[in-house]
């Protein structure tokens, strides 16, 4: 008997099948199931993705090399901190590369336990939070970081720092400084004021009293090794936060701008010389404007907005902010490298690279930001008035080149100094800058639905788990 | 949408009675069968479209019901028993019976592992060849070839006396 004769059989046994009773239905139920499985299958992604930053942070922390000699440390893309991120006092990660400051996400919430972050990326490309409440503005003065980038000085109730109550000086309360070291987590405050400028050698601080009104009064200088502060020859005007002042390369000069005037201090001898008289529209370039060899002074002059009349954000954004230069003895005008002008609300000109070219925060007005003539409270680089931030090259070329592409909500940025020559280092892969940027989505309604999401998965899951279980 | 529903309603019509007939085969169990058939329409229905858009449909729902039957089983866990059946108190079948032969054979499939019960189906009710067997299964003729092997030695084991009806190729 041969394969017909048991395809026979087979048949014959087949033929006590009884039909399948098929419900009216099986066509909506079919297309219902599709739909759900689709749906739990995006889910499944999403869940993956949000769980993910739980391996990610110790994947991470092992992925990258350390910097070492010419290795560009500064990283070329930044995403944004995950909540519950560490802090960089608790958890020092060495030297920083950068620090960045914001609005959403960067600056966190309440609802997670603090509203006032800001995100160091180390230079092995860890990511720590530099953890306070209220806003801050990274760069311009509550954040700053050292030349070589092993130092924070900061505002003293960061996170994890013992804060000592102000020690009032001789007229009232200065304001305390707080100088974290990066390698290890160690710190200490400082009376004197709050952190303005690092002088070159990362040996001083240069900090500013606290002032009722809105004029500078002094200028300390903090000396870390002694703790010692000197008062600096007294410079009583109105200011600008983001430009006032700056070392000059050998760390012997300090140039201080203030609304109305440019004056250079000799730190040693302690003397003040006002050297020019400035425009409305001009402004000292930044911490970095003093020209390599120390006889000119970068100076910015604004394109708009300055002739005392109303200013709307669309003529603050597209104002251009051109550099020119003085000199640092005479505070002559004079000629000087040629750049491309900044562009935006305002700019600061952070220091030089080897080949000449100027690294430059620009900022960008805040959406519906105007400026009303005679507003006493104006300040370009306040946090409520900074909407947007970018970290630009302006070459001598005339051309413009990215160095960072920061988050969205990042409204204040600063790099050490040392570090200018060091863009384009390694960044965080695409896939956790995309959890990164999910997570930052919709901030900080976001993690929520997120949450919502991988309970419904979880849930589900478990019903289908004790429907098999019932099954067998 | 409505011709989709309309052309899949008229397919399940048709073909409903054929896949109990399949689905009893491997399964052994008319309530498992019919259990079978409709879970296999209903993953056939959430993508209709793109199984009549390839043409006869035939194909695709014998390999999602093959392997819908497969992935029972793993998740049952069930297992065949390794021993032959115990044929010393039972009558020899007169193979002229065809009773006793239909009745011997659905017992020893019953207890072959799902994959040599489907190879041995689709190979010898379904009259499909060794390839067309492979790709309804989703592995390698090969792969097929043992099944049929073993799954025929199988049945000698479990069923000696139809070792005459297994005489095949």
């Amino acid at each position: 008997m041969g394969d017909g004769r048991l395809g026979q059989v087979l048949h014959r046994i087949a033929a006590d099948a009884r039909p399948a009773r098929l419900g009216p239905d099986l066509w909506e139920r079919g297309r219902r199931r599709r739909r759900r499985t689709v749906a739990t299958a995006v889910v499944a992604v999403l869940v993956v993705l949000g769980a993910a930053p739980v391996v990610l942070p110790r994947v991470h922390a092992d992925g990258y090399a350390p910097a070492g000699g010419d290795r560009p440390v500064v990283p070329a893309r930044v995403y944004p901190p995950l909540t519950g991120q560490a802090g960089v006092v608790e958890h020092p990660t060495g030297p920083a590369a950068l620090v960045v400051s914001g609005d959403r996400e960067l600056r966190g919430s309440d609802i997670w336990g603090w509203e006032g972050r800001s995100l160091l990326v180390a230079r092995d490309g860890r990511y720590r939070l530099a953890r306070t409440v209220g806003e801050v503005s990274a760069g311009v003065g509550d954040l700053l970081l050292s030349p070589d980038g092993r130092r924070l000085a900061a505002m003293p109730w960061l996170e994890g720092v013992a804060y000592q109550h102000d020690v009032a000086g001789p007229g009232g309360p200065q304001g305390v400084t707080a100088v974290v070291e990066l390698g290890t987590g160690e710190n200490r405050t400082y009376p004197g004021g709050y952190p303005l400028a690092w002088s070159p050698d990362g040996d001083s601080l240069l900090l500013r009293p606290a002032t009722e009104d809105s004029r500078l009064g002094g200028l300390n200088l903090l000396d870390l090794a002694t703790g010692r502060v000197r008062a600096l020859p007294r410079i009583d005007e109105e200011f600008r936060l983001g430009n006032l002042a700056a070392f000059s390369p050998d760390g012997a000069r300090l140039a201080v701008a203030t609304v109305d005037a440019l004056y250079v201090v000799e730190t040693a001898g302690m003397t003040v010389r006002r050297i020019a008289t400035l425009t409305p529209a001009e402004r000292l370039a930044g911490p970095g404007a003093w020209s390599p060899d120390g006889t000119r002074l970068a100076m910015w002059t604004m394109g708009d907005c300055e002739d005392g009349t109303t200013c709307d954000e669309r003529r603050l954004a597209r104002r251009a902010i051109r550099p020119g230069w003085r000199d640092a003895t005479t505070g002559a005008v004079v000629d000087g490298p040629r750049l491309p002008a900044a562009r935006g609300l305002a700019a600061r000109l952070l220091g030089w690279q080897g080949d000449g070219d100027a690294v430059v925060v620009e900022y960008q007005p805040e959406a519906g930001l105007t400026r009303e003539p005679d507003n006493p409270r104006w300040s370009e680089t306040d946090w409520w008035a900074v909407g947007s931030v970018t970290l630009t090259e302006l070459r001598r070329d005339g051309s413009r080149h990215r160095l960072v592409d920061l988050p969205g909500s990042a409204l204040f940025v600063d790099v050490p100094a040392g570090l200018l020559d060091s863009f384009g280092g390694p960044s965080p892969s695409r896939v956790e800058g995309a959890v990164r940027w999910l997570l930052a989505l919709w901030w900080p309604l976001g993690q929520f639905v997120l949450l919502l999401v991988a309970a419904v998965v979880a849930g589900s899951g478990l019903r289908r788990w004790r429907r098999r279980t019932r099954r067998r | 949408m409505d011709a989709d529903r309309q052309s899949f309603e008229a397919y399940a019509r048709e073909r409903g009675a054929a896949l109990s007939r399949h689905a009893y085969l491997l399964t052994g169990d008319h309530h498992l069968a019919e259990d079978l058939v409709q879970q296999t329409l209903l993953r056939v229905a959430g993508r209709w479209r793109r199984v009549v858009a390839g043409g006869d449909p035939d194909p695709y729902v014998r390999r999602v019901l093959y392997h819908q039957h497969v992935s029972w089983w793993r998740r049952r866990t069930r297992r065949v028993a390794e021993s032959p059946l115990d044929t010393a108190d039972r009558a020899v079948p007169d193979p002229a019976d065809a009773v006793a032969v239909h009745l011997a054979v659905r017992d020893a499939l019953a207890r072959l592992a799902p994959r040599q019960r489907a190879a041995i189906v689709l190979r010898y009710y379904e009259d499909l060849s060794e390839a067309q067997v492979a790709e309804t299964l989703g592995c390698r003729v090969g792969t097929v070839k043992s099944q049929l092997r073993d799954g025929l030695a199988r049945l000698r084991v479990l069923a000696p006396e139809l070792a005459r009806l297994l005489e095949v190729r």
